[in-house]
């Protein structure tokens, strides 16, 4: 019989905060702290002058992977996989959906993660053409479901993804090859820092419930 | 051909324009789930095991045999495990809707073959409906691959152990024993074979919509306390290779469609 060959699975993501590494019982346990943090990154697959379609994804993950794993232990953290669409534009996504499809990936697994108990939900988005559509969803989903949801986005962290020109894609392509370790590790300590700010932030009130004011 | 030169999402669009053999080549896409696997597996299993198969089917491949790696499904349609914290879902709809978005695009690519490796029971039913779609709409041909059933399984566990049981348990302590936590193993079957009447959870003349907590409290349906890696080690290696032999014969099928949902 051939010997088995299977890489090391999910190598790519930080053994200790990755969702889909834990058996069900755990995730119930790690719901029960409510200043857990579940980041929800978010990457499409476009053309970017010859760099790989998932450029972005290779990114987002080296930041997370790099944040997770320098993150301070009183900072509790999951990260589910990786939410893979892009709604444009046509002439450089692959695989583009419309909008409502988008939402509804968003939503539906924003739901599941609320569901388990967790109160406090980071979509991190790696590309300019989903950003308008984190932020909508992010601000419904905090009213639907009462949860804290909140969005950090690659270009908010100084990550050119969208212009073609030579210097963008040759930096992207640089940070892909791990060539650029400076700019992960100061990226990674920012993305802790905006972290930890999400966990210490006051719960809503009123279990996130919005009421209707009477007038002052 | 390495196997790591097939993924379509490791190449830039101007390459995969390249691709000289784009209208014979299958493209395999795998459809999986996170959900919950009782105590003693990790939630990705069923994501983790397209992985896994894709890395072991590739490596069976002839290397002139064209075949490439499109996007996989990660999240499945998981709502029968509403209610065990750890599974995340997506609806019916936007699991069809994912599907045509990736055969939309492979089609505009100038492929003309998908094949899917679904590892989740839970998207098999949309699967039946869906996938005709996508020949209808896009011109492919679409083909569902099916898995060899194991032949030494007990009657008992080969009917009622379909999740997180004795095979599934198994072929996780062979490919990644360090994700498998045997000492909270358990048995725990949904129904006996020689239970009275027909009435049953699967493949029954009449059969019953369950959700997991209707038929088990800890999230198993099988004896996963069966399960040993070496059992894993032959299973795996016979699925592999059965799903090879079909990857292979495809380019060469002139027919028009080989879906079969019923496996």
């Amino acid at each position: 019989m051939p010997t088995l060959s299977v890489a090391p699975p999910f190598a790519d993501y930080d053994e200790a905060t990755f969702w889909p590494r834990l058996a069900w019982p755990e995730v119930a346990r790690r719901a029960g702290d409510p200043r857990t943090v579940v980041v929800v990154p978010i990457a499409g697959w476009a053309e970017r002058a010859g760099l790989p379609l998932d450029a972005e994804e290779r990114v987002l993950l080296s930041v997370l992977h790099a944040a997770a794993a320098s993150r301070p232990s009183n900072l509790p953290l999951l990260v589910v996989p990786a939410l893979q669409f892009l709604i444009g534009p046509p002439d450089r996504a692959a695989f583009a959906v419309d909008p409502a499809l988008a939402h509804a990936q968003i939503a539906e697994v924003t739901a599941s993660i609320a569901a388990a108990g967790f109160r406090r939900v980071a979509y991190f988005n790696a590309s300019p053409w989903n950003e308008s559509l984190c932020d909508t969803a992010a601000r419904d989903l905090r009213l639907s479901l009462g949860i804290q949801t909140f969005c950090l986005h690659l270009s908010g962290l100084g990550f050119e993804m969208r212009s073609p020109d030579e210097a963008a894609i040759g930096a992207l392509q640089r940070f892909i090859a791990q060539e650029d370790t400076e700019r992960l590790h100061h990226t990674a300590e920012r993305v802790v820092r905006l972290l930890a700010e999400i966990s210490a932030r006051a719960p809503l009130r009123d279990d996130g419930r919005l009421s209707v004011l009477s007038a002052p | 051909m390495k196997p790591t030169s097939r993924h379509l999402l490791a190449m830039s669009a101007a390459q995969i324009a390249a691709l000289p053999d784009r209208e014979q080549a299958p493209v395999l896409i795998t459809t999986g789930a996170i959900e919950q696997h009782g105590p003693h597996l990790p939630v990705a299993f069923d994501s983790l095991m397209g992985r896994i198969w894709t890395e072991l089917v590739l490596s069976r491949l002839p290397s002139e045999a064209p075949c490439y790696v499109g996007p996989s499904i990660v999240v499945g349609k998981s709502n029968e495990h509403t209610g065990f914290p750890g599974t995340l879902m997506i609806s019916k709809e936007t699991l069809r809707g994912q599907l045509h978005a990736i055969a939309a695009q492979l089609a505009r690519w100038g492929f003309r073959q998908l094949a899917v490796l679904n590892t989740h029971g839970g998207n098999l039913p949309v699967l039946g409906y869906v996938l005709p779609e996508l020949e209808w709409t896009h011109g492919l041909r679409v083909t569902l691959l099916h898995g060899a059933e194991p032949s030494d399984l007990s009657p008992q566990e080969a009917a009622y152990g379909f999740h997180a049981g004795e095979l599934e348990t198994s072929w996780l302590l062979a490919a990644a024993p360090q994700l498998v936590r045997m000492n909270l193993a358990v048995c725990e079957y949904p129904a006996r074979i020689d239970d009275p009447g027909e009435l049953r959870p699967e493949a029954a003349p009449a059969t019953f919509a369950w959700a997991s907590q209707d038929v088990s409290r800890s999230g198993v349906m099988g004896d996963a306390t069966a399960a040993t890696a070496e059992k894993g080690r032959r299973w795996l290696e016979q699925r592999a290779s059965h799903y090879a032999a079909q990857l292979v014969q495809l380019p060469a099928s002139t027919r028009d469609s080989r879906i079969d949902t019923t496996r």
